[in-house]
């Protein structure tokens, strides 16, 4: 005999349906690890913010106040004007406080981490001439500081407004670039040795083969910003009003010089899958070679490829700093360089920038592995 | 039936005078050494693979030019007329263009471009060499582990984004400071290797990691687990023969990245000092006068050139021929 199970009726009405969809999607394992995963990410987050302030802080003094600046101010105003200017200088990079005790290090991490954690909070951003009263405050959740260049703008504001014009060259030469580069190294994997494969080795050496520095002096000379003695003979410059002619150099130089590394992959990977036993086995079964190309072996070369999509649509907000020094480009590449001077460090747009990118870093490192294991089912993220 | 029959046949064949086995055949003596004798030449992967690689066309090129460029690096620097490589005094040798006296040119020093090329390239070229190996060793460890041990991973992700995310420049600034008070003798050559080495591994170990994800439950590795094989084993004999065309690849670009980034290190105050001469000192020094004397940028431009040029077609040959399956 055997035991009668009784089970209860299910409830099949719409909210128990979704009720049993969203714990269905919560205990599902995958959604686990990448809970799991963005609760490390903000772990390493705070420890960057940490870690970039502790770094600042280790910075010598004389980094952030110019000492002949300070000498001229000496000779000319005498010695209390001189430390009131490096005072002031110490003061907006955070190393002394109001009174001139020096804050600790412990202080300035405390002090950034509470500016980026997302609470309502006030923050004073001026003083007085002589800093003993808040002229203006800042009000909002996340504070990312102001940075002591670009016109003393907030760092946020500098990255949003410069975001949009290096989002939209990097967007053009991701997608010309793989346009260009993915038939190719197709076409070279084919038939290792073969023609194609020749000609475009030839191509990739050679372009390979030029330092990038070389390739845009060169290109500089040819149509670029400086021209000295009028030897340049197009002396492009980006201009706002006319953007479609302006940036088609530094577009052709990116998508130029950006083919070879996506070509020389694409080949490896298609030559290393065409030898697998399943293209044997597709083969003896009298597949056409067309089908084995490109529903066997693309679909499982792709997949180290596809993984570099979501850092590359993420990092698309981060210029190129060569490109855009060259052509004039008001971009976002050369900010992390500006702040960065060995001269005079900025010391809020530094941490906030680093904050910015390693959450977008760490954004696409995450989405990265989630579409591999998407194109990939064979791939387990988890135990 | 037929066993029968064929019995019959053999035993007539046997006492015939036309079938006499004494007679067709000699008798030879037992010999175990002959016999366990295996006259088919043994297989050996790496013998195979050089069969392969050596067959290839940009494998002969590439070996042949790097045969010139290491036999020129070895042997020019020996008939170097005296005072060619030291900056000029008598300032009759500044910035010339280049002519039969000076092939390459002279920089604004007054240094022969064409003997300082030679010369630099192979402090340039061991430079890069120990970084390269350093950095694709400890990152091919790392990688494997990596990937492979998925308890490590979620560890290691968060190293990676803290380590990866950290400004570069302002380490190098502050390790330029920590060696200028720790280390005051060091020399230059060892700062560069340690800055070059000291985080580039962990992009290495990354790309491994990526890959051992991607391979690791493949059949023929979930065999080899079923079957109980030690993890340091499949990770030898299954994972790294695997990548191995791979990490051919990525040293072959590594190492002209590695003379290349001798330039942007130089801008951190990290290259070598401007009197050493490199490859990496003399693109840097060329990139400053580009406009006015072309030909100091494009001297040492070549030679990397040469140099990529070599690696790149060794490296894609080698990485070629180390496929077994195309081996037949």
């Amino acid at each position: 005999m055997e035991a009668v199970i009784e089970t209860k009726p299910r409830k099949d009405n719409w909210f128990f349906k979704s009720l049993r969809a969203i714990r269905a999607f919560f205990t599902n394992p995958t959604t686990l690890y990448i809970l799991k995963r963005i609760g490390s990410s903000l772990i390493t987050i705070v420890l960057l913010a940490a870690l970039v302030t502790a770094l600042l802080r280790l910075l010598p003094d004389e980094k952030f106040y110019s000492n002949s600046l300070y000498m001229k101010i000496l000779g000319k105003a005498g010695e209390k004007a001189a430390n009131n200017y490096k005072w002031s200088q110490l003061f907006e990079a955070g190393i002394v406080d109001k009174n001139n005790n020096r804050v600790s290090i412990f202080e300035s991490i405390g002090k950034f981490l509470y500016y980026i954690i997302p609470i309502p909070k006030q923050i004073p951003i001026r003083w007085s001439a002589d800093y003993s009263e808040v002229l203006k405050y800042w009000n909002g959740l996340i504070y990312f500081g102001k940075s002591s260049k670009f016109d003393n703008a907030f760092v946020l504001d500098i990255f949003k407004e410069r975001c949009g014009i290096s989002f939209l060259i990097s967007m053009i030469t991701v997608v010309f670039t793989y346009l260009i580069s993915v038939p190719m190294g197709i076409a070279m994997a084919k038939k290792p040795g073969g023609t194609a494969d020749k000609i475009g080795n030839i191509f990739v050496v050679l372009n390979y083969a030029i330092p990038a520095i070389v390739f845009y002096l060169i290109m500089n000379k040819a149509f670029g910003l400086i021209n000295i003695d009028g030897k340049s003979f197009f002396n492009f410059k980006y201009n706002k009003s006319n953007p479609v002619i302006t940036l088609i150099p530094p577009l052709f130089c990116m998508i130029f010089l950006s083919i070879p590394g996506v070509v020389i992959w694409v080949r490896r990977f298609m030559t290393d899958e065409l030898s697998s036993d399943y293209v044997k086995f597709a083969r003896s079964k009298g597949l056409s070679e067309q089908t084995i190309f490109y529903k066997h072996v693309f679909r499982n070369a792709v997949v180290p490829l596809v993984r570099n999509i979501p850092a590359t649509l993420i990092f698309a907000f981060v210029g190129s700093y060569y490109v855009e020094t060259i052509w004039g480009i008001p971009g976002t590449g050369n900010m992390l360089i500006t702040f960065l001077s060995v001269q005079n460090p900025d010391v809020q747009g530094i941490q906030s920038l680093t904050v910015i990118y390693g959450a977008m870093s760490i954004l696409a490192f995450l989405l990265g592995d989630i579409v591999t294991v998407f194109f990939d089912p064979r791939i387990k993220l988890t135990d | 039936m037929l066993s029968a029959k064929l019995a019959e046949d053999f035993s007539r064949k046997a006492s015939s005078p036309v079938y006499d086995e004494d007679k067709m055949f000699r008798r030879v003596e037992l010999s175990t050494e002959e016999s366990e004798h295996i006259a088919a030449e043994p297989y050996s992967y790496w013998k195979s693979v050089f069969r392969v690689f050596i067959k290839k066309p940009s494998a002969i090129i590439g070996l042949s030019v790097l045969f010139i460029l290491l036999f020129g690096m070895i042997v020019i620097p020996f008939f170097t007329p005296a005072g060619y490589l030291e900056p000029d005094v008598t300032l009759t040798r500044l910035n010339l263009p280049p002519s039969w006296e000076h092939l390459f040119g002279t920089t604004n020093d007054g240094v022969d471009l064409f003997f300082a090329c030679w010369a630099g390239l192979r402090k340039s070229l061991i430079l890069a060499l120990i970084s390269t190996v350093i950095n694709i060793v400890l990152g091919t460890l790392v990688g494997l582990a990596w990937g492979f041990f998925r308890k490590l991973d979620p560890i290691l992700i968060e190293i990676y984004n803290l380590i990866s995310n950290i400004p570069s420049l302002l380490l190098y600034m502050l390790l330029g400071m920590v060696f200028a008070i720790a280390f005051p003798s060091m020399s230059a050559e060892v700062k560069l290797v340690i800055c070059l080495t000291l985080f580039g591994w962990i992009g290495v170990a990354l790309f491994i990691r990526n890959f051992t994800l991607i391979i690791t439950n493949r059949e023929y590795n979930v065999a080899s687990k079923t079957l109980g094989t030690p993890a340091f084993r499949i990770m030898l004999r299954n994972l790294l023969p695997f990548l191995s065309g791979l990490i051919i690849t990525e040293i072959s670009l590594t190492i002209p990245g590695m003379i290349s980034s001798e330039v942007s290190m130089s801008y951190f105050g990290f290259g070598l000092p401007s009197t050493e001469i490199s490859v990496g000192v003399l693109l840097d020094n060329g990139r400053r006068y580009f406009d006015q004397h072309p030909w100091q940028l494009l001297a040492p431009a070549f030679t990397l050139a040469a140099v990529i040029f070599t690696f790149y077609l060794l490296g894609l040959a080698l990485s070629d021929a180390l496929d077994p399956k195309k081996h037949r």
